[in-house]
């Protein structure tokens, strides 16, 4: 492990650490203070306060929590529907992946993140929404993935073997081929992580996700644009926040990524 | 040659399906996801009598059928109906925008091609070496910035602290340059890094060797035979992300007021002006098939070997 790899799982941990004690600053999160509006970050008082003087600090901790709670709901979702879709038409063939092949290519016609804007705009604003809408959207990598991957393996002897023992096809699937294809799998569910947790904070700033007074990243990072030439730390502490999240999870999976690789190659 | 246009005709059937394909997709979004688009235009409390005008004029109490006739025929003939709040034909609202993307989309694409290629250039020369894994890491954080964090960070610094640029609008052509790095920086770290393995995988390939023994400089090596046959791939990836800067976009030009198709899409969808939404939606995929549509083509010029298969 590199230094680098080692600093990325170091931030992720702490966020996941503050998510997990926001709940108790809640409370501080949404207590409003004028006579503090957009205090600027100094030592002893935090990260300074935002347009309606609530704490920057407190609002962080409970929007990662948001943010790693969507993400990981997002992608429990996205990986099961897209990997049982993606191993079902690679292990039936014909029509049925001829099928599946067809729908995810028309939900790759539409370009990122437009499909999830167009969806959420459509069912309204709202975390239930935002769900939906991420959900709806980020199945088609892991069944492309899945498919794909099925497709190389299925033909092996160990497969042929377990067929011909008469072990049942979902018991072929579930032990002789899921098995095989996890890794890759497992690093495009690290990629996903942070592709959700950036869209989510994407709808949040475009105002189509997690609705105030609730914090989210995204939603302050939109607020603090807004404030830009009287208190850049507005902008800026969220948007590091955000930031260091996203390029620690991506560094990890790029590791992930990488010892796949070494250990598929011999 | 008809091998090529074959291939070219299959491709453009196969683009004409997906279009087909995302049309009527677009159309569900609004007619068959469940929920009633009216109650979210008016909200639930308003009268019978302005609802069912407002479904009326929507087309909403006809059959679901009669419905997707209306609006695929529609595209078809390029006439999208009026914007429910300025009364002005979709069509021509939706299109003066999107050359607006384009100016965008194609100043980022620039952006790029002179940060991402340079970059990965110079790191494939020296692999493992300390420039190659530093410039490797700038890539990789300039990936995963999200648009919306650096385009306030560039504001910060441009407009706000050296006052050079304006924050955003488009009223003076020094107005695109912020977007354009903002939009096109991440697709720079992509570019560098694919450069980057491409030429890597370039330089063991015997031909390379070849043509040192021959003596060529290596100047002229790297230039003419290793750029040279890394450039399909990275044409490819090129292709490819151009369509996905249309998303990319979106977000991109609401951060700077950058009067395009994505600004329109966000402030139609604030306005509950669904005709306007539905073909901002339906434009920007179509541009992303033609794109990538086009890609396909394209490489197959560059190297005929691609035809070969069905």
């Amino acid at each position: 492990m590199t230094p680098a790899v080692r600093i990325a799982a170091l931030i992720v941990f702490s966020w996941a650490l503050v998510a997990l004690i926001s709940p108790l600053q809640t409370q501080a999160a949404n207590e409003i203070s004028l006579e503090h509006m957009l205090e600027r970050p100094a030592l002893g008082s935090g990260l300074g306060r935002d347009d309606l003087g609530r704490p920057i600090a407190a609002r962080l901790g409970v929007g990662a929590q948001v943010s790693l709670l969507v993400a990981m709901v997002v992608v429990s979702i996205t990986a099961s529907v897209g990997i049982a879709v993606g191993v079902t038409a690679a292990w039936l063939g014909g029509w049925v992946d001829l099928i599946v092949v067809r729908i995810i290519d028309v939900f790759l016609a539409f370009p990122g993140i437009l499909l999830a804007i167009a969806l959420s705009g459509i069912l309204g604003p709202g975390l239930f929404n935002l769900l939906v809408a991420l959900s709806a959207v980020g199945w088609v990598g892991f069944a492309r993935l899945a498919r794909a991957q099925t497709l190389s393996v299925r033909q092996r002897d160990h497969v042929a073997v377990a067929r011909a023992l008469g072990v049942p096809a979902f018991g072929v699937v579930v032990k002789h081929i899921l098995p095989l294809i996890a890794g890759p799998l497992l690093v495009e569910a690290t990629f996903a992580l942070s592709a959700v947790i950036v869209a989510e904070a994407g709808l949040s700033f475009l105002g189509l996700g997690v609705q105030p007074p609730a914090p989210s990243w995204g939603a302050m990072i939109r607020d603090g644009t807004r404030y830009m030439l009287v208190a850049p730390h507005f902008v800026l502490v969220p948007g590091l926040a955000l930031m260091s999240l996203v390029i620690a999870i991506n560094l990890l999976g790029d590791e992930l990524r990488r010892r796949w690789q070494v250990g598929g190659e011999r | 040659m008809r091998a090529q246009l074959l291939f070219i005709g299959v491709r453009l059937a196969a683009a004409g399906s997906v279009v087909l394909a995302v049309t009527l997709l677009v159309f569900m979004l609004l007619h068959v996801i469940p929920g009633d688009p009216v109650d979210v235009m008016l909200g639930e409390y308003a009268a019978v009598a302005d609802r069912e005008a407002l479904r009326a004029r929507l087309g909403l109490d006809l059959s679901l059928a009669q419905q997707w006739w209306t609006f695929a025929s529609g595209v078809a003939r390029l006439d999208l109906g009026v914007s429910m709040v300025s009364g002005h034909p979709v069509v021509d609202t939706v299109l003066t925008h999107f050359r607006m993307t384009a100016v965008l989309a194609i100043a980022a694409l620039f952006v790029a091609l002179a940060f991402g290629v340079p970059l990965g250039v110079l790191a494939a020369l020296r692999p493992g070496s300390r420039w190659d894994h530093l410039s490797m890491i700038v890539a990789v954080v300039a990936m995963s910035v999200p648009n919306f964090v650096l385009g306030p960070l560039l504001i910060l610094l441009f407009s706000v602290a050296l006052g050079w640029l304006p924050v955003g609008g488009a009223d003076s052509p020094d107005a695109l340059i912020l977007p354009a790095l903002t939009l096109g920086l991440s697709m720079a770290a992509l570019l560098a890094r694919m450069t980057r393995a491409t030429m890597l995988d370039v330089l063991e390939q015997p031909y390379i060797t070849a043509a040192r023994a021959r003596g060529l400089s290596e100047q002229r090596v790297i230039t003419v035979h290793v750029l040279g046959n890394a450039a399909l791939p990275l044409v490819t990836v090129m292709g490819l992300q151009l369509g996905a800067l249309l998303g990319g976009a979106v977000i991109t030009e609401v951060v700077f007021g950058w009067p395009g198709v994505g600004q329109l899409l966000v402030e139609s969808i604030q306005r509950r002006d669904y005709p306007v939404a539905q073909a901002c939606v339906l434009v920007i995929s179509f541009a992303y098939v033609a794109l990538n549509t086009l890609t396909d083509m394209f490489y197959t010029r560059i190297d005929p070997r691609v035809v070969e298969g069905p």
